[in-house]
């Protein structure tokens, strides 16, 4: 059997509030798992459980205080992103890693369509447009909004415009948090059939969804988050809901 | 892996000769003001690496040492301890105090650009946008001066300032002039762009026009910048890492993302939760 493609092993987080005397809010504890080449793994879990900060705490962006994140780069070679230079790290996360947040941060003034292009790596103008026009279309943003800011986008048009970005790249991994939340039912399916075709490409991938339709078509694999951990796990196909 | 461009190594700029208290290895103070002797240590023990076409941010407030570093890493000062590393001069990363002085002024006018927080300190008002543009490539010992001209009207251009080129710099706006700033700084080509505050007190739609031609720039050139700003929008449409500096020191380190998302010293979770 292959190493898995990422392995979460005993992760601890518990931010320290410096402004309120310290406070601790113990927000991870000992939370370990294995995402399989190719599968999906859906989170759910109750509001504040700890969903977002996991995937955080697996790209990065949040420092574990303890545990490891290991892994498998297209070379097959194990990577420890928990101790590997901050360098390193976003030159391997940059390239290998599609992290959807819910928050849309772009640079000012620059239509979205162009913003999808600064992220085309290694295709011609005409491909990388075309590549862009594309993805657009199938996140059913219309083609209306190509050339506008994103500051006067929609709640929704945000959230696709961002799941669009990291599309343009190459990403073999997923982390998606909630990315179809806040989506009328039709919008919501594309979503999930966009997703579904990037998975039968093999992409891996992990999300947090609330969702359960989607949870149903979309993961291999559903872990529940609660207080900070993992506390039940089920594969899809045996569970209804 | 290329290694870095430029290094910063355990930097230290203090006024005044110091004390054994403030000397020693593990002196910590809550200013950059030894209690003991008096000294300011405008600096302390400042190291980082920056790697080729990296934008690397260093954040803090005023008094932090921020434009202190940037006159260091231009070569306008001397450190009073440790070294500036820099790469693409010579095989290797090499120690620039080594340099002579003609060495450094071949640095200063090739290999590193820089704008001012203030940009009286790069331009002379009463020359003309095109003439303090020229003025640098005179610098680096180019004599030709239609072609001279004609590349200062390109750099220009570049800047959104086509047809300004003669007028008085006096006379242009802030934004205009941070521009002519950068127009300078660029025309010769360095690998290192050196940035203080490019954008601060410029109305906010200068802002973002400044900011999206220094993107466009570092995009078409893949130069380094050392991006120094208060600003956490700033530094994060921006930059891959930086480090927080607090009283000449590094408080934090880290990429960009961490440092907002997830700031663990004190200074820095004070600075992130006050943006706006
Ligand atoms: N950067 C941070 N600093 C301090 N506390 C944080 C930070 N990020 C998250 N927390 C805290 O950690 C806990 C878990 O939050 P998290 O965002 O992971 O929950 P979640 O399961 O994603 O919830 P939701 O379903 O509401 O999105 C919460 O108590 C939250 O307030
Ligand atoms: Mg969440
Ligand atoms: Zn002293």
């Amino acid at each position: 059997m292959t190493d898995p493609i990422l392995s979460a092993q005993g992760l601890n987080k518990t931010f320290v509030m410096h402004l309120l005397g310290g406070r601790k809010i113990p927000a991870l504890r000992d939370v370990s798992f294995d995402l399989a080449e190719g599968e999906f793994i859906a989170l759910v879990g109750r509001t504040g459980a700890g969903k977002s900060t996991l995937l955080k705490c697996l790209v990065q962006i949040y420092r574990p205080d303890s545990g490891r994140v290991q892994y498998r780069d297209r070379n097959g070679a194990q990577q420890s992103l928990t101790e590997m230079g901050d360098h390193a790290l976003l030159d391997l996360t940059e390239r290998d890693f599609g992290y959807v947040s819910q928050a849309l941060s772009v640079a000012p003034r620059v239509g979205a369509l162009d913003l999808m292009l600064e992220r085309a790596v290694g295709l011609e103008p005409e491909a990388a447009r075309a590549r862009a026009r594309g993805i657009f279309a199938d996140l059913a943003l219309s083609p209306a909004l190509e050339d506008v800011y994103p500051v006067t986008f929609s709640g929704g048009e945000k959230q696709r415009l961002n799941l669009a970005l990291t599309l343009m790249g190459a990403p073999r991994v997923l982390f998606l948090d909630e990315p179809t939340a806040a989506l009328d039912p039709d919008t919501r399916t594309r979503i999930v059939d966009v997703l579904l075709a990037r998975k039968r490409a093999g992409i891996s991938g992990i999300g947090i969804f609330h969702d359960m339709e989607a949870v149903a078509q979309l993961a291999d694999r559903v872990l529940e988050v609660d207080k900070g951990g993992i506390v039940a796990e089920r594969a899809n196909h045996a569970c209804t809901f | 892996m290329a290694g870095p461009v430029i290094r910063a190594e355990r930097l230290s700029l203090r006024h005044g000769k110091g004390c054994a208290l403030c000397h020693a290895p593990d002196f910590v103070a809550e200013t950059n003001i030894c209690p003991q002797c008096g000294t300011v240590w405008a600096l302390r023990d400042v190291s980082f690496d920056v790697m080729p076409g990296e934008v690397f941010g260093i954040v803090g407030e005023s008094g932090a040492g921020k434009s202190t570093l940037i006159d260091i890493l231009d070569f306008a000062r001397d450190p009073s301890d440790g070294a500036i590393l820099y790469a693409p001069w010579k095989e290797g990363l090499v120690p620039v105090h080594d340099a002579t002085a003609q060495e450094r002024r071949y640095l200063r006018s090739f290999e590193i650009g820089v704008v001012h927080q203030n940009p009286r300190r790069n331009l002379m008002m009463g020359v003309s946008a095109g003439g303090n543009v020229v003025e640098r490539m005179l610098a680096a010992g180019n004599r030709h001066i239609g072609e001279m001209r004609g590349v200062a009207g390109d750099m220009l251009d570049h800047m959104e300032l086509a047809g300004r080129m003669d007028l008085k710099t006096g006379t242009l706006s802030m934004g205009m002039r941070q521009r002519v700033q950068i127009a300078r700084a660029l025309v010769n080509s360095p690998k290192v762009l050196l940035l203080d505050e490019p954008t601060t007190g410029l109305d906010l739609s200068v802002q973002a026009r400044t900011l999206d031609l220094i993107r466009q720039v570092h995009r078409r050139l893949g130069l380094a910048i050392i991006l120094v700003t208060h600003d956490w929008s700033v530094l994060r449409l921006m930059a891959r890492r930086a480090i927080v500096l607090k009283a000449g020191r590094v408080v934090e380190r880290g990429t960009v993302a961490q440092l907002m998302e997830d700031p663990q010293a004190p200074y820095t979770q004070l600075l992130v939760s006050s943006a706006l």
